[in-house]
């Protein structure tokens, strides 16, 4: 019988960094931070019944027809549309009425439309809580308290609703 | 003075036993945070764009639901990634859904539409939506990318 000489098995681990480093580069390469983006929306139960009733002097109606232009309270605007809504919206809350905006929507009327609008209203609905936390508690929005905060939500506590029509 | 000029330049090494591990969890770090771009943004769904938008918090659930128009104007449903081609098994896979995340009744629904899709048909989803009880819905925008 032969005599073996047994050494202790080794393995080679000076290349592990560099697979490591490769792997790393891929995946930093591969990584995106983006974060989606989206208009959220709360919907509505199911409704059945009666239409419910708004006063007048408390609703903004928005009208888009199937060729995708907009109508602000009857009227056709062009530019500078958000400016007309906050300018409507305003008006309501300084006379403490909660408004209640009414998209009407025709059926033919495109998706990117639609969109569009939700973000103009969600956009001067922001603008003007900002408008409203300086000159009610004279500091910005995101540092108002808690009560603060829910005071405004209230007293600019506004619906949204939506329908559709053919014509 | 003269001690100064004595001494002999010393060869600096850098000790690196370490750097294997620091890559290591780097690796891992990047490992853990990549997604893969998902399948369903590769369907040709062109999404609106508009300057206001939210963020949206990754770690929530959600359902996910496509609206995609084809050249011809025909509609394709995919939701959980699973096509519908008409309402009613749309219907039906929601109602499904319900019944799976009865114990999260405040799901969230991510919806991905066409930009040119006509606005009955996005009413029709919403109203399938409404009659299985799923109110949160999260219209996604379009990230603007340079």
């Amino acid at each position: 019988m032969p005599r073996r000489n047994r050494k202790t098995p080794e393995i080679q681990s000076g290349s592990i960094a560099d697979i490591a480093f490769l792997l790393l580069i891929f995946f930093m390469v591969c990584t995106t931070f983006q974060r989606e983006k989206s208009i959220p929306m709360v919907l509505p139960p199911p409704y059945v019944g009666p239409p419910g009733k708004v006063s007048d002097s408390r609703v903004l109606s928005l009208i888009i027809n199937a060729d995708n232009e907009i109508m602000v309270e009857g009227q056709n605007i062009i530019t500078d549309i958000e400016a007309d809504i906050t300018k409507h919206l305003k008006g309501m809350v300084d006379n403490n009425k909660k408004p209640y905006i009414s998209i009407k929507l025709h059926e033919n009327s495109n998706y990117e439309r639609y969109i569009n609008v939700l973000a103009m209203v969600k956009s001067s609905i922001k603008n003007l809580k900002e408008v409203y936390a300086i000159q009610r508690y004279n500091t910005q929005y995101n540092q108002l308290t808690k009560d603060q905060y829910h005071q405004l939500t209230k007293m600019m506590s506004i619906t949204i609703s939506e329908s559709q029509y053919a014509l | 003075m003269r001690n100064r000029k004595n001494r002999k330049p010393r060869d600096i090494k850098f000790n690196t036993t370490a750097l294997p591990d620091i890559v290591f969890m780097l690796l891992f770090f990047f490992m853990v945070v990549t997604v893969m771009k998902d399948n369903t943004s590769e369907r040709a769904v062109e999404l609106p764009y508009t300057q206001y938008a939210d963020y949206i918090k990754s770690q929530d659930a959600y359902v996910l639901i496509v609206i995609e128009q084809s050249e011809v104007g025909e509609l394709k449903y995919y939701i959980e990634n699973k096509l519908h081609s008409n309402l009613k098994s749309v219907d039906n896979h929601l109602a499904k859904l319900r019944t799976d995340h009865i114990a999260d009744p405040d799901i969230s629904v991510k919806i991905k539409i066409d930009k040119y899709t006509s606005m009955k048909y996005v009413n029709e989803m919403k109203s399938l939506l409404q009659d299985n009880s799923f109110f949160k819905v999260k219209y996604l925008i379009k990230n603007m990318e340079v």
